[in-house]
């Protein structure tokens, strides 16, 4: 390997770290992590970015990751509090780290010295020593005993009233152990009445018994009293042999019986309110466990990462390498069918046999292969939080961000083509749809606007949603703007979706105002083309005032297919299996004079006559058949002549010459070596269902071949 | 029955009967409001008699110990009764330690 190769390993490291601390950061100032959940990972990308920096001679990187570092390792060390001003310190640090690693690959990449020291000089702050802050040591109370567990009463005063008494609290722990210590302390008001209770209890207690079954016997008074259970220092010990399961600290110290199920979840209830407590010092806080067991949990917590990273060993593979071994994968799954033509002719029932082993052998390769190149769409996403805190707090605007689904897997080549419609989508919901604090307390919405990321399957795709409740899409405006550009005429007569779907129009934009995010007109045209690139379908809810959800379908993968095979004269043609609903004799007697629909028990379903829309000379057999598909919520007929059955089906892009043809998105070689058109089932679903329209109202349709 | 006071020799005798709980506190408390000092010069408390004793008769003791007389330890009968005696180990408290507290 020489320096140069190196150098580019260590760069696409580093952009990995970089967007490693990126999440976790984001996560902390979302509050969906506590600074204590990710400081080792943040701490971790940093010192090994500013490592393999320094073996390059990157000197630059190195210094400003340096101070980054020592930030981070204050914070580690429990010296220095990550409070929301750091947090967004720390993300422009990863930002501007980003821009010195970018420009070590692109000398062109301009990166701003000025902002560097500024961040610098900001970083020099937290390194006073003046700034230490020992969270957890300035909370500690009561010190826990090293082999008893110490527990505080403090009586409400009706617990008497209440029908409570502490003697039988008592009595009952003698039973679990031995009580090394009693202490009885009591504060007399003057206004003392005797039927209510002053009295304050401090125990200590030897015992084998879980926090879970000493904290049972003070369940009753839990509401009343302020009870205190602290584990002894043993628990420590137990920690160490907790099994490794739990990744969060709450769970680590429950497991460890340093902490009961309900203190665990009062904290967490509490840490809503303080987001930028750790679970660790709100237990020390709130006197559950002593600092020195939150210490061994974390440091428990961090060998538990440390041995995760050698259990889940990642190999790097070029995607190069990948897609040629894809590539030779596809060849195969045609050869094999190829042979299973060949074989299928030879009548030999062993011979065919023992090939549909292999046949069943290469779909699994064909599904493993494929899957190596899924990768969760929570990268994107990932990118997308940060878009969504940069552009809100440009614009003065609040929101809030939820992902749902990002573990949704999808093929790597469609999520890095994704990447750029979803981030326009993102940015015009939170540039026109979110309105601003005022419009929105104005309307009587909460001032926070919500932008909601969804991923999830359906139907054997991929459905992303992003979804807004800002403005929503004003039809009337956008039908305005429409016939003002001379996109559609006045008379024109479009449902609202179509009204909606003008905004992917080229050159279309009814902002009011063009500003530096979005609003030039440009954009949704490309990323509806940049969608249907990747045999995609973006479609438009919207509800005017409430908010918009664009839902975008894509397929699983781009490479192959499960397909059913179907001919039109001597035109082979594959549809998607996922995608087929049924098949049906196609009975020309049945229809409704010359409207392409039929009635498919009780329901109407529009068809397509394929040999009319590809414009194949062959007269039709005789006997015809209708394969209902359905795509979304859409179905319709595609009359087809013969019905040949499933395939495995490689997808090739189409020929130069097939890409004006409408209803085809690529093709394939079949077995018997021809070549095979896959149909575009949503251009279809969406021709036949228009091509009713056209009758009703007499307008062309968009993507007629005729 | 709440809390009776009884003269023996130079001593006044306080007499806590079969209940020394959540349910007698209350009359017992408000008959010790009327002790005179002179009685209380000379008392003596008398647990024999006690049945049933809890965390409420505990504190009223205390209370009797630390306001109605916090200059000089009180004198206690009956602190063998078992009923007493158990709860007094439980709190690890002792005659003396009663005393001493108030």
């Amino acid at each position: 390997m020489d320096m140069a190769q190196a150098e580019q390993i260590f760069i696409e490291e580093a952009q990995d770290l970089l967007q490693v601390m990126e999440t976790c950061l984001l996560d902390i100032e979302s509050g969906d992590a506590t600074p204590a959940d990710h400081i080792a990972a943040i701490f971790r990308a940093a010192h090994t970015i500013k490592g393999s920096a320094g073996l390059f001679g990157f000197n630059t990187v190195v210094g400003f990751t340096h101070s980054v570092e020592s930030v981070l390792d204050k914070v580690r060390d429990n010296k220095l509090q990550m409070d929301a001003a750091l947090v967004s310190l720390l993300l422009d640090c990863q930002q501007h780290m980003a821009q010195m690693i970018a420009a070590l690959s692109d000398p062109g990449q301009v990166v701003n010295a000025a902002q560097g020291t500024a961040l610098l000089e900001q970083l020099g702050v937290y390194l006073q020593p003046a700034t230490a802050v020992a969270a957890i040591a300035a909370t500690a109370a009561q010190p826990a005993a090293a082999d008893a567990w110490r527990i505080d009463v403090a009586y409400g005063v009706d617990v008497f009233r209440d029908g409570m008494d502490p003697v039988s609290q008592l009595s009952y722990l003698s039973t679990l152990g031995t009580l090394e210590e009693v202490a009885l302390q009591h504060h007399f008001p003057a206004d003392f009445d005797p039927e209510s209770c002053y009295l304050q209890l401090q125990l200590l207690l030897k015992t084998d018994a879980s926090k879970q079954k000493i904290e049972d016997v003070f369940e009753f008074i839990q509401e009343s009293s302020q009870v205190q259970i602290k584990p002894p220092l043993t628990v420590v010990e137990q920690l160490a042999h907790t099994p490794l399961q739990p990744e969060k600290l709450g769970q680590l110290l429950v497991d460890a019986g340093a902490v009961t199920p309900r203190e665990l979840e009062q904290v967490l209830e509490l840490q809503k309110q303080q987001t930028h407590s750790s679970v660790g010092e709100l237990l020390v806080q709130q006197g559950a466990v002593a600092p020195a067991v939150v210490e061994a949990a974390v440091n428990r917590q961090a060998h538990q990462e440390h041995k995760r990273a050698s259990d889940f060993q990642v190999l790097k593979v070029e995607a190069r390498k990948l897609d040629h071994l894809i590539k030779l994968i596809g060849e195969m799954v045609t050869a094999g069918t190829a042979n299973e033509v060949l074989i299928s002719q030879t009548n030999n029932e062993q011979l065919q046999e023992a090939f549909s082993s292999i046949t069943h052998l290469i779909e699994q390769i064909r599904d493993g292969a494929l899957s190596l190149r899924m990768v969760q769409i929570g990268e994107s996403f990932s990118r997308l939080k940060r878009i969504v805190r940069d552009v809100s707090r440009e614009l003065g605007k609040d929101v809030e961000l939820d992902v749902v689904g990002a573990e949704t897997e999808l093929d790597k080549s469609m999520v890095e083509k994704l990447s750029d419609p979803l981030m326009h989508i993102v940015r015009n919901a939170l540039d026109h749809g979110i309105e601003p604090v005022d419009i929105r307390t104005y309307r009587g919405k909460p001032a926070q606007g919500r932008l909601k990321l969804a991923a999830y399957h359906e139907a054997g795709a991929v459905v992303i949603e992003i979804q807004d409740d800002g403005a929503g899409l004003d039809a009337g405006r956008i039908r305005a703007k429409a016939e003002e550009k001379g996109l559609i005429s006045s008379d024109q007569s479009l449902s609202q979706e179509d009204i909606y779907r003008l905004i992917f129009e080229p050159g279309f934009s009814t902002a009011a105002q063009v500003t530096n995010l979005s609003g030039r007109g440009v954009g949704m045209d490309v990323v509806k083309r940049n969608i249907e690139e990747l045999r995609g379908q973006i479609l438009i809810d919207s509800e005017l005032g409430k908010g918009t959800r664009f839902r975008i379908r894509l397929p699983l993968t781009l490479a192959i297919i499960d397909g059913f095979e179907v001919t039109v004269g001597d035109t082979h043609l594959v549809l998607p299996v996922n995608m087929i609903q049924e098949c049906l004799e196609f009975e020309q007697a049945e229809l409704v004079s010359d409207r392409n629909y039929l009635n498919l028990r009780g329901d109407v379903l529009p068809f397509v006559r394929l040999r009319q829309l590809f414009q194949l000379s062959e007269p039709a057999s005789s006997r015809e058949n209708i394969v209902v598909v359905q795509y979304g919520r859409s179905r319709a007929g595609l009359v087809v002549d013969t019905l040949n059955g499933e395939l495995q089906a490689v997808i090739k892009p189409l020929a130069p010459i097939f890409r004006s043809t409408h209803g085809i998105s690529g093709s394939t070689i079949l077995g018997s070596g021809d070549v095979g058109f896959i149909l575009d089932i949503p251009q279809l679903i969406e021709y036949a269902c228009s091509a009713e329209t056209e009758h009703v109202s007499g307008v062309p349709v968009q993507g007629d071949n005729r | 029955m709440a809390v009776t006071i009884e003269r023996k020799a130079d001593f006044h005798i306080l007499v806590f009967h079969a209940e020394l709980n959540i349910f007698s506190v209350r009359d017992d408390f408000d008959s010790l409001q009327s002790l005179s000092q002179e009685v209380l010069s000379q008392l003596m408390v008398d647990l024999s008699a006690v049945q049933d004793f809890d965390s409420a008769g505990l504190q009223l003791l205390l209370y009797l110990q630390q306001t109605l007389k916090p200059e000089q330890p009180l004198r206690w009968i009956g602190l063998e009764n078992p009923v007493i005696a158990k709860v007094l180990a439980l709190f690890r408290l002792e005659l003396n330690a009663v005393a001493e507290e108030a």
